[in-house]
């Protein structure tokens, strides 16, 4: 697992004038479970296709296994790929399909019927060889074309958003069948996806990108608990950001209180960001709170309520399994641990993620 | 959708289809097995004893095998039946010569019998209904007719594979060229499409002749002049010319509609570009192969434009052989009954054509 086997280098990707990639640096190492996440337009599904061979960067380089293979095409490359779409082949069928690396390589038919119906075991497809891909289901589509992709035994699988189109309890279940099949098998995964859940289910690293730049790498638990910007902190979950001054090691000042926190090595009176996740605040009574609010709105979401807490001029969200009914009094409570401090950025791409919504005010 | 009313809404095409598809149809095939005997007067035929003679609603039976010399009066020996002074109607004679006539009349000679006397109107025409115009397409004595619907689809099926030699590669390339480029090609290959059928085909005309373009710039070279026109080869390079878009459009639009991650997923499998066309693109157009070859064939068989204005005489095809039938003789039973063959034919190669392409794909190309 330690042994790095691709390395991206400076990767720069221009098309028609507009960077997609800007400069990213990236090693993925063998046997890894890798999650490029962010929003879409982002650059993490062209990232998938350089290391693919579909695309050749502007500048940079490309190595697998330390040779540089900027130039070598996708058949050549020890890589295969599952398709956002599947793109399976509707002339042929479940078998054929599953068979069409092994045709090419003119492996003879005992082998491959033996190698095929290994895959369809594994995907648990026994009794689907005859089927045209079209009469499939979605679920089915997407392990047809895992165990086409696999039946050449890569060294790496690139999957670019391949459970997009399923349902979420499907989601959920071929979630875990691919974190699976992956230990099973020990390879590489590449895993392109916007879904952040899917992304700290499934991954060993978790590559989050915006605007073209990767502006985070780490385990799940490092995205989650110490997000490095205030981007990553918003897309990884609905988090409050909230503008603080770190008044020296281990202080904080926001929303006109003083806190405790367990950052340090920041500048005296630095103007910072704060993130407090909204499961981390605690409701309580309003003379026991920290900060104290009026609820603004409660919504039921199954494990928790949602409420809308506003404190002064600041809506704040929390997440707690007590329901306070609107427009009572509440006091909030952190401990310290929970109090994240960030460095203000000047890049746009790592501040907070929203929407873009004018496309959709120009219409009108 | 639900479709209660769906009846109601197909009526109009209904009446479409029975006004413009239906009716035709039946005439022709109605014509095919009608045979307009052509009887000189004093053409003696035999009406076999059989026959029965039906005279307004009454029904006579024949006596015996009646040789009838047909001069404007039938007459029959009748076996028994009632004596009619005078009467003008309908007279069917089943399984011989049915005839329109005038007035009938039915006397007694005291030594014979009955007689039925018919006054024919039209008394040199006798229809019937016949498979002799069938016959007459395949008949070994004179096998003109048959070798022309050889030559059809000799000639039909030359420019069919001319077509798709040409097709093929221009419809691929066509596909793979960016958008705006391949939007005003395939313009360029629709515009002579706009120009008359005919005035097209006069065109290749001005160029082939004997003091046309072609020979013009012969002589001028100095070179010796060529006879271009009245072969083979000039009606194929009209069949060619004129049916080409038909095979380069069905291919095309199949074409652009492969998902370009099929091509992908073909390259990530180990597929080299040759191989991605043989194993993925090629089966994927198969649909609009079938499409263009039945868009370029049919037309290719039945028509006479072409073989009339570039072929001559010589090379007349089974469209020339209808057409003539109708026009020029003036036998409309065997002119139908060739286009009933034709017909036949057309509708094997097309039952055969929807098997292959059902096989092959399931959703098929312009011709559905």
């Amino acid at each position: 697992m330690s042994k790095e086997l691709i390395n991206l280098k400076d990767i720069v990707m221009t098309f028609d004038g507009e960077d997609i990639l800007k400069s990213i640096n990236l090693t993925v190492k063998d046997e890894e479970f890798l999650t490029l996440l962010g929003p879409s337009g982002c650059g993490k599904t062209t990232t998938l296709r350089i290391i693919g061979g579909f695309l050749t960067p502007t500048s940079g380089d490309v190595y697998f296994d330390g040779k540089r293979i900027n130039d070598l095409p996708p058949y050549k490359r020890n890589v295969n790929t599952v398709f956002q779409k599947y793109a399976l082949f509707p002339h042929l069928n479940v078998y054929e399909n599953i068979a069409f690396g092994l045709r090419l390589k003119k492996v003879k038919e005992p082998e491959v019927k033996a190698r095929v119906e290994k895959m369809l075991k594994m995907v648990n497809l026994e009794g689907f060889e005859k089927r045209s891909p079209e009469l499939l289901s979605g679920g089915q589509q997407q392990r047809v074309a895992i165990a086409r992709a696999l039946i050449n035994h890569p060294k790496v699988l690139l999957l670019d958003e391949p459970l997009g189109a399923l349902d979420l309890k499907l989601r959920k279940e071929m979630q875990l069948e691919l974190k699976k099949i992956q230990r099973q098998l020990g390879i590489t995964f590449i895993y392109v996806t916007h879904d952040q859940e899917e992304a700290l289910t499934m991954s060993d690293t978790v590559v989050v990108m915006n605007g073209g730049l990767i502006q985070q790498i780490g385990t799940p638990q490092d995205i989650y608990n110490e997000p490095a910007n205030a981007f990553v902190a918003d897309f990884i979950g609905a988090s409050n950001i909230i503008d603080g001054v770190m008044v020296r090691d281990f202080t904080v000042d926001f929303m006109g209180h003083r806190f405790e926190c367990v950052d340090k090595g920041f500048a005296e009176n630095e103007p910072i960001d704060v993130v407090i996740r909204p499961e981390d605040f605690k409701l309580v009574k309003p003379e026991e709170g920290m900060l104290s609010g009026r609820v603004e709105s409660v919504i039921f979401k199954g494990v928790h309520y949602e409420s809308c807490v506003r404190v002064g001029e600041r809506d704040l969200l929390v997440h707690s399994t007590v329901c306070e009914p609107v427009g009572s009094e509440v006091g909030l409570s952190v401990i310290p641990f929970d109090i994240h401090i960030m460095h203000k950025s000047t890049d746009p791409a790592s501040q907070a993620f929203h929407y873009d919504e004018e496309g959709q005010e120009d219409e009108t | 959708m639900k479709l209660k009313k769906a009846p109601l809404l197909s009526l109009p095409y209904a009446v479409f289809a029975l006004i413009f598809i239906v009716a035709p149809l039946i005439l022709i095939l109605f014509y095919s097995i009608t045979f307009d005997q052509e009887l000189d007067n004093g053409t003696v035929f035999t009406i076999p004893a059989e026959t029965v003679v039906t005279v307004d609603g009454k029904d006579y039976q024949m006596k015996e095998d009646t040789g009838a010399a047909l001069d404007g009066v039938l007459s029959f020996a009748l076996r028994e039946g009632p004596v009619l002074s005078s009467s003008a109607g309908d007279v069917t004679l089943e399984s011989a010569a049915s005839a329109k006539v005038a007035d009938s009349t039915t006397v007694r000679d005291e030594e014979i019998g009955n007689f039925l006397l018919i006054r024919s109107n039209n008394k040199n025409h006798a229809k019937q209904i016949t498979l002799r115009n069938f016959f007459r397409f395949f008949d070994k004595n004179n096998p003109q007719y048959f070798k022309t619907l050889l030559r059809s689809l000799y000639l039909a099926l030359v420019s069919t594979v001319i077509c798709l030699i040409l097709g093929y590669p221009m419809a691929f390339i066509l596909s793979r060229l960016p958008s705006r480029v391949r939007s005003t090609l395939t313009f360029l290959f629709i515009l002579p499409m706009w120009m008359n059928f005919l005035l097209r085909t006069y065109a290749w005309m001005t160029i082939l002749e004997n003091t046309g373009l072609v020979n013009s710039l012969l002589k001028l070279l100095g070179l010796p002049t060529v006879s271009l026109m009245y072969s083979q080869g000039a009606v194929i390079l009209g069949m060619v010319y004129n049916f080409l878009p038909f095979m380069i459009l069905p291919i095309y639009n199949q074409l652009i509609r492969i998902d370009a991650s099929l091509i992908n997923a073909s390259d990530d499998l180990g597929a080299n570009k040759v191989q991605t066309f043989l194993r993925v693109v090629f089966p994927l157009s198969f649909p609009g192969v079938m499409s263009g070859i039945t868009m370029t064939f049919m037309p290719a068989v039945t028509t006479f434009v072409i073989s009339k204005l570039l072929g001559g005489g010589q090379n007349a095809l089974i469209g020339d052989l209808i057409e003539q039938q109708f026009k020029t003789a003036g036998d409309w039973g065997f002119g139908s009954a060739i286009s009933v063959i034709v017909m036949i034919l057309m509708l094997l190669a097309m039952s055969f054509v929807s098997r292959y392409e059902r096989q092959s794909y399931e959703s098929g190309g312009v011709l559905n």
